[in-house]
């Protein structure tokens, strides 16, 4: 039986090249492990029974009514429609980094875009996509048609990073123009000035919408495993560095990680959910991150 | 106060250069990079500027660290030392400084126009340059014995004292006693220590093995316990090795005459030995016989391999009698002491011996002398020389008179009935005359008792007791030789053509032999009854043979050894002290001279030219009326004149024996001209901890270490901080990583 939770790890993926397949076998590989997880049953609805037919997953046959008639129907579950998905991915030049042969933080949020594009698509939801970096570069408003994923993964694709990041700008412009109340997602690096991000989210909130701050990092960015005398270039022309990784190491990642908890208490303040995303990591976490936020976002 | 730090090893500075081997890694590294580029640079420059002053103090001191602990490895390398005074806690101290100068006659090899000895006075007196005032001193000249030549506290006049002394150390013709030197040191070392000084003891020498080794290169144990001693007395011995690199040297190691007796126009053997000390072969040597004093024959030796001796002989004869001197001199080497040895040799005219036949035959074939008179009257060549001193005339005993005396050297009586020793023969012996008696079968025992003891001066210590053995069994016992440092023995030992155990003896006389008979031979017999017994004589000889000079009781008359060992036998008596005139280095002079005919005054020349004026001493109380001459300073060696005052008429075998200019000879013990060298590593492993610290020989090595005698040396405590230095930055290094971790 093929093990669908292999391709929650990004490793597993890399030798897989079409993004939209990739976004199935993670929401597939993620749906098979809830069905072991105590979320089973966490994002759809009961809607009618239908007679069984070859193929069906006999889990789904209704016992109950099989006592009574003697014949086998399975349960059809209601998916909700009425969501509507914003995703915000950051594809500056400072989200093109990744250690040689990984994910860098731009491909690790393309395939969580593209991941939270086929879920939410799954679950009925309407889906956009805006690509943004000092401003917004693609804007793909919400759908929830069989060719919006296409859309999306098309767009996901096409952008290569190249500029700098204004993330505050561009979640105040998304603030704007979002008309009703919905979930956005934001992928990005934050790596920009953290009030005009806090002011950009607050704005988000402020229009009623739910917001998630998918904070992605890359694993070396957060682990600095650098041992020999390294020159560092900055992305963003942010200067550069001759650098012994080792003289440094305890302090600079004493930088990150206040840097990380600033995010983190700035979003806390603001009630944003935020997730912090090293590109080694498994992507069930921005996924089960996205279902919690789209049912407390429903439950309101 | 003086600064600078001398480097016993500056070669060795070189290592300086490695302290820049951390700098140029640190540089290498800084230039070999790897590029990343990098996103979350804001935070990268934040630590950046957060640990830059951090991170340059701890690459400083890491750099530091290491550059340090390498510098400290090349300055030990270097064996730094340095003026104490630059120490504080050992500024105001005072030292106790013992300084030894080799004075072995070695130390005399000349290098490069001047001797290792010169070399040695030279760093000793720079070393009293550096001695602080208040130090005490002891220097020794080290030769023969230690002797102390100056013993002070230093000071300016002291130091001036001890240069003119250092100056003025003559050397020894001998070779250095490493034992006694060692035990003068330590003494000097206890008493220094006693006043709470630090001690510091230095030998200067060119240090032969021969003296620390024993024969095969092994450890002396002697030497062993007295350097341990040394140390226990808390002075470790510096050795400053002068010896030149050279060490070629060749030694007159032998030279001697082939007879104990040598006369006028008798033909001798001068026999000598030269020997090759040094590594590679000598050829073309030049060997010169020099007699009183002139060149009279050459030989040139082809070829004396390295090591080995090679033998020369010339063939010599005195034509006068009286004492002459004997040389053999060698071409000149670089060590010119032991090129030349010599002898003094008294030459007699004619020995004339009366043989007195006991048995009174007509006959010559039947008398008891028979034989005697073939052996010393061989016929002489056609040169006009004689092959035996000896002029012989055979008398019967009823006409052993003062007349038959007249003239005569020496006696020899065989198988008489008895003796008169109260007549003609004492007279005889009185005047250094010789008596030698052949025992026999007319030997009335008891009338050689008698006549023995009315002689009363030395005669009595002799006891004929009767004879033993049985003729008819012709069952013989053997001649032994006892008195292995007789010259009559000797001459035996030394030869393998001749033996004095060959013939049988089968009857003998039992003798009894008191207290001052000196037994020269014995029988082989259980009981080893004296064959051969000389009596002790305040004047001439008296030696006794208990068997018969005639086959009656023995075929030793019939063996050719018999020749040679009455011509030894009357050599020996007719020229008794023969072995006296030749002595080695250090052994005294001591002759008997008839104190009647000489004036108490007597002046010896040494070799070098210095004159002594001693005096004759009495001899016990004078009661046979002679004096002793004892000269104890022979430690030059060469010739020495001594010349008498004659005061009197004096008997004329009398003047013959005892003449008015005697000469005698001193020589090198030898071995002292064995240049090989040992060194550091051999004495350690010999001795272990105890070795003395040797600095090996090098140009300049000595006058540099000598020049900071006063110093001491760094490299220890560089080690030290090497070390520490090290550890300090191999903890830093972890530190400061785990810090960054």
């Amino acid at each position: 039986m093929r093990d669908w939770r292999k391709y929650l790890d990004p490793r597993a993926l890399s030798r897989i090249g079409r993004l939209e397949l990739k976004a199935r076998l993670i929401v597939e590989g993620y749906i098979a492990g809830l069905h072991r997880s105590p979320y089973h049953g966490f994002s759809v609805e009961f809607a009618q029974h239908r007679e069984y037919a070859p193929g069906d997953d006999i889990r789904h046959v209704d016992w109950k009514v099989y006592g009574r008639s003697d014949r086998f129907y399975v349960k059809e579950y209601e998916e909700e429609t009425n969501m509507r998905v914003y995703l915000l991915l950051d594809v500056s030049e400072s989200m093109d980094y990744g250690p040689p042969g990984g994910l860098t933080k731009a491909a690790y949020g393309r395939h969580v875009a593209a991941a939270l594009t086929f879920l939410a698509l799954r679950q009925q939801d309407a889906v956009g996509l805006t690509l943004f970096d000092d401003r917004v570069r693609t804007m793909i408003p919400p759908g929830g048609t069989r060719g919006q994923l296409q859309t999306v993964v098309s767009a996901l694709e096409d952008v290569a990073p190249a500029r700098p990041t204004a993330l505050g700008d561009v979640l105040a412009q998304t603030a704007s123009d979002i008309r009703r109340k919905s979930l956005v997602v934001v992928i990005s690096d934050v790596f920009d000035d953290l009030d005009a991000v806090q002011t950009g989210l607050r704005r988000l909130r402020h229009r009623g919408n739910e917001v998630i701050l998918m904070h992605v990092l890359a694993e070396d960015e957060l682990v600095f495993p650098f041992t020999r005398m390294t020159r560092f270039e900055g992305l963003e022309g942010t200067g550069e560095a001759l650098v012994e990784p080792s003289d440094l190491r305890k302090a600079y990642l004493a930088e990150i990680a206040n840097f990380t908890a600033q995010v983190r208490r700035r979003c806390r303040q603001d009630r944003t959910d935020y997730v912090l995303l090293s590109t080694a990591q498994t992507f069930d976490v921005p996924l089960a991150t996205f279902l919690a936020a789209r049912a407390r976002s429903r439950a309101r | 106060m003086m600064l600078a730090l001398t480097f016993l090893a500056p070669g060795s500075l070189l290592l300086l250069g490695a302290a820049a081997v951390p700098l140029i890694i640190h540089f290498l590294a800084r230039r070999q990079w790897r590029v990343v580029r990098w996103a979350a640079m804001e935070f990268l420059l934040r630590a950046m500027r957060r640990q830059r002053r951090r991170l340059r103090f701890e690459n400083l001191l890491l750099l530091a660290l290491r550059v340090g602990a390498i510098v400290c490895l090349a300055l030990a390398a270097g064996r730094p030392a340095g003026e104490e005074d630059l120490l504080p806690a050992a500024a105001p101290q005072r030292h106790g400084v013992i300084v030894a100068l080799d004075a072995s006659y070695s130390m005399l090899y000349q290098d490069a126009g001047r001797s290792v000895l010169d070399r040695g006075r030279e760093l000793a007196k720079s070393l009293l340059a550096k001695l602080g005032s208040g130090d005490r001193l002891i220097i020794l000249r080290a030769g023969e014995f230690a002797d102390p030549v100056f013993e002070d506290r230093v000071s300016e006049d002291a130091r001036l004292r001890a240069r003119e002394i250092i100056d003025l150390l003559a050397p020894a013709h001998a070779a250095m006693d490493v034992y006694a030197l060692l035990r003068e040191i330590a003494r000097g070392a206890e008493e220094m220590a006693g006043e709470g000084l630090p001690v510091r003891a230095i030998l200067f020498t060119d240090l032969q093995a021969k003296d620390w080794l024993r024969p095969g290169r092994k450890s002396d144990p002697k030497i062993g316990e007295s350097l341990q001693a040394l140390a226990r007395a808390g002075a470790a011995l510096e050795i400053f090795d002068l010896g030149s690199p050279h060490r070629v040297n060749l030694e007159v190691c032998d030279l001697r005459i082939d007879r104990t007796l040598a006369a006028a126009d008798v033909p001798i053997i001068v026999q000598g030995a030269v020997r090759n000390y040094s590594a590679e072969d000598a050829a073309g040597i030049a060997v010169d016989l020099i007699v009183d004093g002139r060149q009279v024959q050459g030989r040139t030796l082809a070829n004396v391999p390295a090591g080995e001796t090679r033998a020369v002989a010339f063939r010599h004869t005195f034509r006068d009698a009286g004492v002459h001197s004997l040389g053999l001199v060698l071409t000149t080497d670089a060590l010119a002491t032991d090129n030349s040895r010599w002898l003094a040799v008294n030459v007699r005219k004619v020995v004339n011996v009366l043989l007195v036949d006991g048995a009174e035959a007509l006959e010559s074939r039947d008398r008891a002398t028979f034989y005697l008179e073939a052996a010393l009257s061989p016929l002489g060549d056609s040169l006009g020389e004689a092959l035996s001193p000896f002029r012989v005339e055979t008398v019967p005993l009823s006409r052993l008179t003062a007349a038959a005396l007249e003239g005569k050297d020496a006696v020899v009586v065989a198988d008489a009935d008895r003796l008169a020793m109260a007549g003609p023969l004492k007279e005889l012996l009185a005047r250094g005359g010789a008596v030698l008696v052949f025992l026999g079968p007319n030997v009335d025992t008891e009338a050689y008792n008698r006549d023995l003891l009315a002689a009363d001066d030395g005669v009595a210590a002799l006891r004929l007791l009767g004879p033993a053995g049985d003729p008819s069994l012709r069952l013989g016992v053997k001649l032994r030789p006892k008195a292995l440092d007789h010259p009559f023995v000797q001459f035996f030992a030394d030869r393998d053509d001749v033996r004095l155990d060959g013939a049988d003896v089968w009857r003998y006389v039992r003798v009894e032999a008191g207290e001052g008979a000196r037994v020269l031979a014995v029988y082989s017999n259980p009981d080893a009854s004296p064959a051969i017994v000389e009596l002790p004589r305040p004047q001439g000889s008296f030696v006794l043979v208990t068997t018969t000079a005639d086959d009656a009781w023995t075929n030793l008359p019939k063996w050719p050894d018999f020749v040679p060992l009455v011509h030894e036998l009357l050599a020996s008596m007719a020229a008794p002290g023969g072995a006296d005139r030749n002595l080695l280095v250090g052994w005294p002079f001591t002759r008997a001279y008839p104190a009647a005919a000489y004036a108490d005054e007597v002046r010896i020349r040494a070799p070098e030219g210095g004159i002594t004026v001693t005096s004759l001493r009495s001899a016990g109380e004078g009661a046979r009326g002679d004096f002793s001459l004892v000269y104890h300073k022979t430690d030059e060696a060469g010739l020495y004149e001594v010349t008498l005052l004659r005061q009197s008429a004096i008997d004329p075998l009398l003047r013959e024996r005892y003449p008015e200019k005697d000469l005698f000879a001193v020589n090198l013990a030898g071995g002292e001209g064995d240049l090989a060298p040992t060194g550091a590593e051999e004495l350690r492993a010999a001795y272990g901890a105890a070795a003395p610290r040797v600095v090996a020989p090098g140009e300049g090595r000595a006058e540099t270490q000598v020049a900071g005698s006063r110093r001491r040396e760094f490299w220890r405590p560089l080690l030290w901080a090497m070390a520490l230095l090290f550890a300090a930055e191999a903890f830093c290094a972890t530190w400061f990583g785990r810090r960054q971790r």
